[in-house]
């Protein structure tokens, strides 16, 4: 017989909410790092600035952000919810935001003391969140494709966090430090295994929902599971072979299957888009495109490193993975994730006041709550980021602060939008976009042509609980006194 | 011989691109196009949701005796998506382009989210389920 099944639309918006707002933070901590910690950042992938700089990103921002959206998705996917949805989060996010942190703090002014803290609330929010998404998963009533993908991210940011727990605990000189080879193989399962496939497999389900397309091919599908925990494996075991020719060769071959995997995808994703019938103009599609183009840009950077053996392309094939294709990939969702959560709880509020025999409102819909001008600015403004972070690596000297403002502007404006969806703007008539008048709602019984405006939190109180207060704001339609409390 | 799942999942594609090349007619500011492409997609769409709240979902009630749990929240997004056409209507009488594409993209990650559960879980337990009565329940929901 089927468990408990359960079709919710979604857990409370705090679950989210709270990871998605404290992301972005960490992006501003990377580039504020960057910015004071300036051209030496580049001089080798070990400085203490880099390690600093890439965990407040892998971590505190790309993590966190997959951290809330698991959380959001899984119960849609797989038609069980994560129960005590609050409690599981804030027993997450509560380990998770000092850990993070703490982790970055003792990498700037290595402190092996602060490791132990730090890895120790890691380990924790990890465990517990890896451990509720394949409880639910296994638990799932639903056998949905993306189930075992979504599994083997799971392991995979397991295994990273284990390796990277070693690594702190080498590097604080506690145990032996097995650098490069621990190091290569917690990069690998971290950003091929956990980041990347985690965004391939969202994309099978997301690409074609919002953007109207075919389904991704269904082999591509049926092998990339098996193929990303075979090459992930075969790597893990090759890493600590003596190098030889024969070994040497093996490694070059698993890097191209690697290498092909998410070449596959990336034609797989822009071939759909090209033959969408959605053909009108979407911020979010564009957020994609420019994801796809910056990993064909990490690929063709990963080959020069190859054969050119120059640490820069390689610095540079990490970098555009991240910033470009990941950062791309994420903020064109979380934005499209936000504006549609945030519907939907004014929604429920809504029809909350019209349970208590209030009159019913119309409420800002999803590009009133992050209006496509603010999207088209965060596209520019990461577009031009990622150009000043390519150049700030070729040429440090000149280039690193003009690329650490970008990404501050960029992680600054991100912050804004975010924070300010959950006070989306009023509906009533007003002009907008190429001098057209908006729609005046017929005034009827139903529907008295207002707006609901829900001021529910400011970014402090947000970080905590966000939460609609009983404080709603009906404004009403033009020639009526102001507004009044309701 | 067709299952509920692929039938169903057939119609949802269809309503997905009506409303694709709805949303392109009014950014196009072809308002002849939209009103006719916008007289399909909300006929379509309310024959759909009629389909399962009179057919399906009674049936599957029935035969699971889960009442007021999963058939209750579907029934409830159905009334959200009404709404919205409602105000889709609106848009479209008032030649509101903004607004429009505003409410279209709304509604696209409703529907989407809903037909997610639709297809992954509703339908394939509706099939499993109704075993053998299945094809005939297709049968009475086609002639809706
Ligand atoms: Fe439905």
């Amino acid at each position: 017989m089927y468990g408990k099944l359960s079709l919710q639309q979604a857990p409370p918006l705090s679950v989210p909410a709270r990871f998605f707002l404290t992301a972005p933070v960490f992006g501003l901590a990377a580039a504020l790092i960057l910015l004071f910690t300036g051209k030496d950042l580049f001089s080798s992938r070990w400085t203490p600035g880099m390690l600093a700089v890439t965990h407040c990103l892998t971590l505190g921002f790309f993590t966190s952000v997959m951290i809330g959206a698991t959380q959001q998705i899984l119960p849609v996917l797989i038609g069980s919810s994560i129960s005590k949805p609050r409690f599981i989060a804030t027993l997450i996010h509560g380990q998770w935001l000092p850990g993070v942190a703490l982790l970055v703090i003792s990498f700037l002014h290595f402190k092996p003391i602060i490791f132990i803290p730090a890895i120790i609330l890691i380990a924790g929010a990890v465990t517990t969140y890896a451990g509720v998404i394949l409880f639910s998963l296994y638990k799932g009533i639903s056998a949905n494709e993306s189930a075992p993908g979504i599994r083997l991210a799971m392991i995979a940011l397991f295994i990273t966090m284990v390796m990277g727990i070693l690594l702190v605990l080498g590097y604080a000189g506690l145990i032996p430090l097995w650098r490069p080879a621990l190091t290569n193989l917690h990069l690998s399962w971290g950003l091929f295994g956990w980041i990347g496939l985690l965004i391939m497999v969202v994309a099978w389900q997301v690409v074609p929902m919002f953007q109207i397309t075919r389904a991704y091919p269904a082999w591509l599908r049926r092998l990339t599971i098996p193929a990303v925990a075979v090459l992930l494996l075969l790597k893990s075991v090759l890493v600590w072979s003596d190098a030889n020719a024969v070994i040497n060769t093996a490694r070059v071959l698993v890097d191209s299957a690697i290498a092909t995997v998410l070449l596959c995808f990336a034609l797989a994703t822009l071939y759909l888009q090209h033959v969408t019938r959605r053909k009108i103009r979407d911020v979010h599609r564009d957020f994609w495109r420019l994801a796809i183009f910056n990993l064909l840009l990490t690929l063709c950077f990963w080959i020069s490193a190859g054969i050119t053996g120059r640490p820069e392309f390689a610095l540079l094939t990490g970098v555009m993975f991240l910033l470009g294709f990941a950062m791309a990939v994420v903020t064109g969702m979380l934005l499209k994730i936000v504006a549609f959560l945030i519907w939907l709880h004014l929604q429920a509020a809504n029809e909350g006041l019209q349970a208590r025999g209030r009159p019913g409102y119309i409420i800002p819909k999803m590009k009133r709550v992050i209006a496509d001008r603010k999207s088209n600015i965060l596209l520019f403004s990461l577009l031009l980021a990622q150009l000043m972070i390519i150049g700030a690596i070729l040429y440090p000297s000149d280039l690193t602060t003009p690329a650490a403002v970008a990404w501050l502007v960029f992680f600054s404006l991100l912050t804004m939008v975010l924070a300010r969806a959950s006070s989306p703007s009023p509906s009533p008539p007003q002009k907008r976009g190429r001098g057209k008048i908006l729609l005046q709602y017929p005034c009827g019984a139903a529907h008295q042509g207002q707006a609901l405006k829900i001021s529910f939190c400011n970014l402090p109180a947000a970080i905590s609980r966000v939460t609609i207060t009983s404080r709603m704001i009906a404004l009403q339609p033009a020639g009526t006194p102001k507004h009044e409390q309701t | 011989m067709t299952t509920i799942t692929e039938y169903m999942t057939g119609v949802h594609r269809h309503c997905d691109e009506i409303l694709a090349e709805l949303e392109v007619a009014v950014s196009e500011d072809d308002w002849d196009k939209a009103a006719r492409l916008s007289a399909d997609f909300l006929q379509a769409m309310e024959h759909h949701l009629t389909m399962e709240e009179t057919v399906l979902f009674p049936a599957f009630e029935q035969k699971t005796g889960m009442i007021g749990g999963p058939t209750m929240i579907m029934r409830e997004e159905h009334r959200q998506m009404r709404e919205l056409f409602q105000q889709l209507q609106w848009a479209l009488d008032g030649k509101a382009s903004g607004e429009f594409l505003d409410t279209t993209e709304t509604l696209l990650i409703l529907m989407q989210q809903h037909n997610i559960k639709e297809e992954g879980i509703l339908y394939p337990m509706s099939d499993q389920h109704l075993g053998t009565d299945a094809p005939q329940v297709l049968a009475r929901m086609q002639k809706v």
